[in-house]
């Protein structure tokens, strides 16, 4: 499955990225992350729980960011296992400033679903990305007001 | 005289299932110390299994253990197949799992929801390889490939040449030709999979309680795979079995795992499949690529066929396939008097479920172009289609008729069932009315399709995937064996034991029919025991229901182990009375003189005598009253010229369907479906009639619903009733059966089988009904389902014009 | 896992057992309470096989704890017959082959029961949206519609014969 969409952030594209890039503000704001650590550059280990349909499970996942343009492009790509099934995703992040406060991004995703969940919940997973993307960036508008308010 | 066989008598078993005390397999308790199976599958359609740690699993209190390929590999042999192509099948994924839902590792535990709770427990690291699903692609140079020490996707591959093809062709006024696709589709019993495997260490042998059906030349097979000798593996089928059409044939697989997971963890192991699983990992038919092409003059006659078949036999090719390819070897040119014949068969392997029997077996994607292709031949020379099927059908003079691949119809008369089906369901009437319909922009369609149904399968026909070479190379294998036995125990009451090991079709009720006409007994009195057990029933490699073979089958082994015990009941009568064994008859429970009715012995007293006073029999005979009759019909294996007789007897069903299509949304309504069968003589026509309706409907629901959903990467999509679509009663169209009956010769009751004809005719009938509705637009319908969306693109993208409303 | 004691009454009989929270009632009735008539074909709500009565009203089992009916009272398909007398509806489903296999009949029965207490005269097409919450793969349903109108037909003669 597969989808794109476009989000305004209310901070500059300076602030933005860097805390796109910030492990605790991504742990707070991907839905049902409960471990987000760093193990190498770049690649992170995390623990996402979610349900989809009547499939709930923990998927143990990497989640690694590549192809760095700071700050406006990159990559990430996700692969998860679990119970319920497998998540392979690549996203690519485009940033386009607006204004010193405003910022667009643009964003694209490809996902490839395994497994029990892909059997059973088919007719629901592009719902429940779309849930989990807009989920996110309503955490992150939040995460950068909060980010403001710290400077 | 018949006096029951051929009655609407109703079922004995139905008492017992209505008041919830049937036997099943999950209903019949287990031996002390059972623990229960929860099998962890693979989400990947491709992948190479590079270490699984299960160390976390059995740390949960209350798992006994867990079992993955690696522990299994040395215990079993790969399961023998009947083909050259060295594909080795285990029960659980060794080193690459190549469908998804492919075992990967067995948890056994003290209930199921633990064991259920350990799977999660399991980390397997794969390394995803790349999938193939679509069946052409499979074949293409580059594709990947799933065995690579067979090096191909090919797991069987022959062609025949039947007649003269070639002069057919040039003979020809036209060529009508085109590639038709049927959809991967299970038949979904309400009841799952279930086992309760035991390994005895002292004797090494195993004990299986299982919903397993036949044909139980597995058993050879299974035994095989788990390297022990043929008496150390005894199988016991319970009297219920949940509904199969054949795909718990496909248990196989599951009683090797079961039985060698309990050899391994060292306690009974039960098991009993999830829906998900049934779904994802039991057993389907397969999907089809067929290549027709027809030479045809321009009366309508068809001179000869050529068709390219590529079927599609999922991960792993196994037993009994490429049966999907043979089944219907014999019946290829179905209802038609068609001598010129190329057959080029592909069995294909990709990363899907592997298949097996299923109800119509190879008959619905066989008819499926074939009956397409002759409305395909209509359209092109401007003809009424049913006037092509007359031009071409088998005639009544011709019986029994040789077909071009080696079958023989043993009796009908299509003609007459054809015209009494245009009869019936108003055909000339309808034409006009739809052509009404079309000028006030309706849509409305007829569908015609003949077909013939094979019944009770020639063992012989598999080896028909071999040249004669490589058959010249092994033992010839025919016939279609079946056996019955029948007893008197010493109070006069009589059991009768089946090998038919029935699945919902009234056997227990038509067994006791035939002993009750043949003995004089009332049926009810009699007590048919359906359970079979391979230590101590009669039975044989083609044992078991499948084939639609109760009816010319099953029954005839009961028919002649009945008349063995009339004839010995009446040996000892005659001796008793003191009078001549010919002047004896049996009825109502007496063994009477014809001409002196004062002469009389009730059977309760001539069977007490075999039991209690063994010495007042006849000379040299042997006490006690237990016959048991072997049945086989002439069934030989294919000759040098790879002519077969891949059935025994053969019925003939013709359908007329009409449609509705609603041009805004593409619904498809079924305005009345109607059915005429010819099946020989009917043992029951209560039994028979809610056959015909079973294999409808589930004809009906490859037609419009059923689907195995598989995307482009291997993933099944469609994993649980949400998504595989099963008919429902609001689904079901009007339907009107009729029936003619012209006996079969080979058969001691006449009878034919049923009870799939529906099902290979129902897809194509239908599909030919909508592509007549949508014929203003010029769509020519080739895959399955038929299903609104689809109906509903093809109307907006089509060029023509269509109806105006 | 947390145990649970439930007393629950079934067919008439008391039943007083320990449960896991998670234990589904169709488990509950077949493993622990040892009636098997009530049979389990998805555990996901779609194919019926389970459904039981609880406090008269048609339920899927499968779907439901069975610490969820602790004091309640539950009939399954052995419950419908009173001393061996099968009810009118099912000596219909023997005079009209209304089943099979018979391993989704017990659901179908509970089902029909309980929606001809509520509505003793339905039409065809709301006998056949009643039994489109039932999934048969053997008969092809006509027999079990037969069955059920027969049923009603009968129930119609016997109310009248009682009004005159």
């Amino acid at each position: 499955m597969n989808g794109s969409g476009k989000v305004i952030l209310n901070a500059g594209i300076e602030k933005a990225w860097d805390v796109l890039l910030n492990p605790q503000a991504l742990k707070n704001c991907i839905m049902g992350c409960t471990k987000l650590e760093p193990v190498e550059e770049n690649k992170y280990e995390a623990v996402l729980s979610i349900g989809i349909a009547a499939v709930k499970g923990k998927y143990e996942s990497t989640i690694e960011i590549a192809d760095i343009q700071k700050p406006n492009h990159y990559k990430l790509i996700v692969k998860g296992e679990g119970g319920p099934g497998s998540v392979e995703a690549t996203g690519a992040v485009d940033l386009v400033p607006i204004d010193e406060n405003t910022t667009e991004l643009n964003y694209t995703y490809d996902a490839e679903v395994g497994g029990k969940v892909a059997m059973v919940g088919q007719r629901m997973l592009n719902g429940v990305a779309k849930l989990i993307i807009q989920d996110f960036f309503k955490k992150f508008n939040k995460e950068l007001a909060k980010s403001e308010q710290s400077v | 005289m018949s006096k029951v066989i051929g009655k609407r008598v109703t079922r004995v078993e139905d008492k017992r299932l209505l008041t919830g005390q049937g036997k099943y397999i999950d209903d019949i308790g287990t031996p002390p110390n059972t623990a229960h199976a929860a099998i962890l599958r693979s989400p990947y359609p491709h992948a190479k299994i590079i270490s699984i740690d299960y160390s976390e699993a059995l740390k949960i209190p209350g798992v006994k253990g867990v079992v993955t390929g690696k522990d299994v590999q040395p215990l079993l042999n790969p399961f023998s197949v009947g083909v050259s192509a060295p594909v080795k099948y285990y029960p659980i994924a060794i080193d690459k799992v190549r469908y998804v839902g492919e075992p990967v590792a067995v948890v056994v535990a003290k209930n199921r929801y633990i064991a259920e709770d350990a799977l999660e427990k399991i980390k397997v690291k794969y390394e995803t390889l790349e999938p193939i699903v679509d069946i052409e692609r499979a074949l293409e140079e580059g594709a990947p490939i799933l065995h690579e020490n067979v090096g191909s996707n090919i797991a069987n591959h022959r062609t025949f040449h039947y007649g003269d093809v070639d002069k057919a062709f040039q003979q020809a006024d036209r060529i009508v030709k085109h590639r038709f696709h049927f959809p991967k589709y299970s038949a979904t019993p309400v009841e799952t999979y279930g086992i309760i495997a035991q390994y005895e260490e002292s004797t090494d042998s195993y004990t299986i309680h299982a919903n397993f059906h036949g044909p139980f030349v597995l058993h050879s097979i299974m035994a095989g795979a788990l390297k022990v000798p043929s008496n150390r593996l005894r199988i016991i089928i319970p009297k219920d079995i949940g509904g199969s059409y054949g795909i718990k044939a496909g248990i196989f697989p599951y009683i090797v795992l079961c039985s060698v997971v309990s050899r391994l963890v060292g306690c009974p192991v039960k098991w009993i499949e999830d829906r998900q699983e049934h779904l994802a990992a039991s057993s389907s038919c397969t999907d089809r690529v067929t290549y027709i092409e027809a030479a045809v003059r321009n009366d309508g006659k068809v001179l000869g066929l050529k068709m390219k078949i590529m079927d599609n036999v999922g991960a792993y090719i196994r037993a009994p396939e490429p049966a999907c390819l043979y089944r219907n070897h014999a019946n290829t040119t179905g209802a038609y008097d068609i001598p010129n014949l190329m057959l080029d068969a592909y069995a294909v392997m990709t990363n899907k479920l592997p298949t097996g029997l299923i109800r119509g077996y190879g008959g619905q994607e066989t008819y499926f172009p074939l009956e397409r292709i002759m409305q395909m031949i209509a359209d092109e020379l401007e003809m009424d289609p049913a006037d092509v099927i007359r031009r071409n059908l088998i005639k009544k003079e011709q019986f029994p008729y040789k077909t071009a691949s080696g079958g023989v119809y043993d009796s009908g008369d299509y003609e007459k069932a054809f015209d009494l089906l245009l009869k019936t369901g108003k055909y000339e009437e309808f034409r006009k009315k739809q052509i009404e319909a079309r000028k006030k922009g309706k849509l409305l369609g007829v569908g015609l399709a003949v077909i013939v149904e094979p019944s009770g399968s020639n063992m012989g026909y598999i080896t028909i995937a071999l040249t004669p070479e490589e058959r010249k190379a092994g033992l010839p294998k025919s016939g279609c064996t079946e056996a019955a036995t029948i007893s008197i125990d010493p109070m006069g009451n009589v059991n009768v034991r089946i090998s038919t090991t029935p699945t919902g079709q009234g056997h227990e009720t038509v067994a006791s029919q035939i002993v009750s006409e043949i003995l004089g007994i009332p049926h009810d009195k009699i007590n048919v025991v359906a359970e079979l057990d391979t230590a101590t029933s009669a039975w044989s490699i083609a044992s078991g229901s499948y084939s639609s073979r109760f009816a010319s089958m099953g029954s005839s082994a009961v028919y002649y182990a009945a008349q063995k015990v009339k004839r010995k009941l009446i040996k000892i009568a005659a001796h008793l009375l003191q009078i001549d064994e010919d002047s004896l008859t049996i009825e109502n429970g007496q063994i009477i003189s014809k001409t002196d009715p004062s002469k009389s012995i009730s059977i309760k007293r001539v069977a007490g005598s075999a039991h209690w006073n063994p010495l007042s029999l006849p000379e040299g005979m042997e006490p006690g009253i237990y016959e048991t009759a072997y049945y086989t019909a002439q069934a030989e294996p294919p000759d040098d010229n790879d002519l077969i007789n891949s059935s025994i007897t053969y019925g003939f069903v013709a359908d007329l369907v009409t449609v509705e299509i609603d041009p805004e949304t593409g619904e498809i309504h079924i305005l009345d479906y109607y059915t005429v069968h010819d099946a020989g003589k009917l043992l029951n026509p209560l039994i028979v009639d809610g056959q015909i309706l079973g294999g409808l409907v589930h004809g009906l629901g490859g037609a419009m619903y059923e689907e195995l959903v598989y995307d482009d990467k291997g993933q099944l999509l469609t994993g649980s009733f949400m998504d595989y679509l099963c008919p429902t009663a609001t689904e079901i169209p009007r339907v009107t059966i009729k029936h003619i009956e012209t006996p079969s010769p080979l058969t001691p009751l006449g009878a034919k089988g049923l009870g799939e004809g529906n099902t290979m005719s129902a897809p194509v009938v239908i599909a030919n009904a909508v592509n007549d509705a949508l014929k203003p637009y010029g769509v020519i319908i080739d895959s399955l389902p038929i299903t609104p969306n689809k109906v509903w693109s093809m109307i907006n993208q089509s060029t023509k014009q269509g109806v105006s409303s | 896992m947390s145990v649970h004691k439930i007393e629950v009454t079934i067919n008439g009989k008391k039943y007083q057992e320990q449960v896991e929270s998670r234990m589904l009632l169709s488990d509950f009735l077949r493993e622990t309470c040892g009636l098997t008539g009530t049979h389990v074909g998805c555990e996901h709500g779609v194919c019926g096989a389970c459904t039981i009565h609880l406090n008269g009203s048609a339920v899927r089992s499968c779907l439901i704890f069975a610490v969820q009916v602790d004091g309640q009272e539950i009939t399954t398909v052995e419950g419908l017959a009173k001393d061996g007398e099968l009810t009118p509806l099912q000596r219909n489903f023997i005079e009209c082959h209304g089943l099979q296999c018979g391993f989704c009949t017990p659901g179908i029965l509970m089902s029909t029961t309980d929606y001809l207490q509520k509505n003793p005269q339905p039409t065809l097409q709301e006998i056949k949206e009643m039994l489109s919450g039932h999934l048969c793969r053997c008969t092809g349903y006509e027999g079990i519609i037969k069955a059920i109108q027969k049923t009603v037909d009968e129930n119609n003669h016997h109310y009248e014969a009682e009004r005159r």
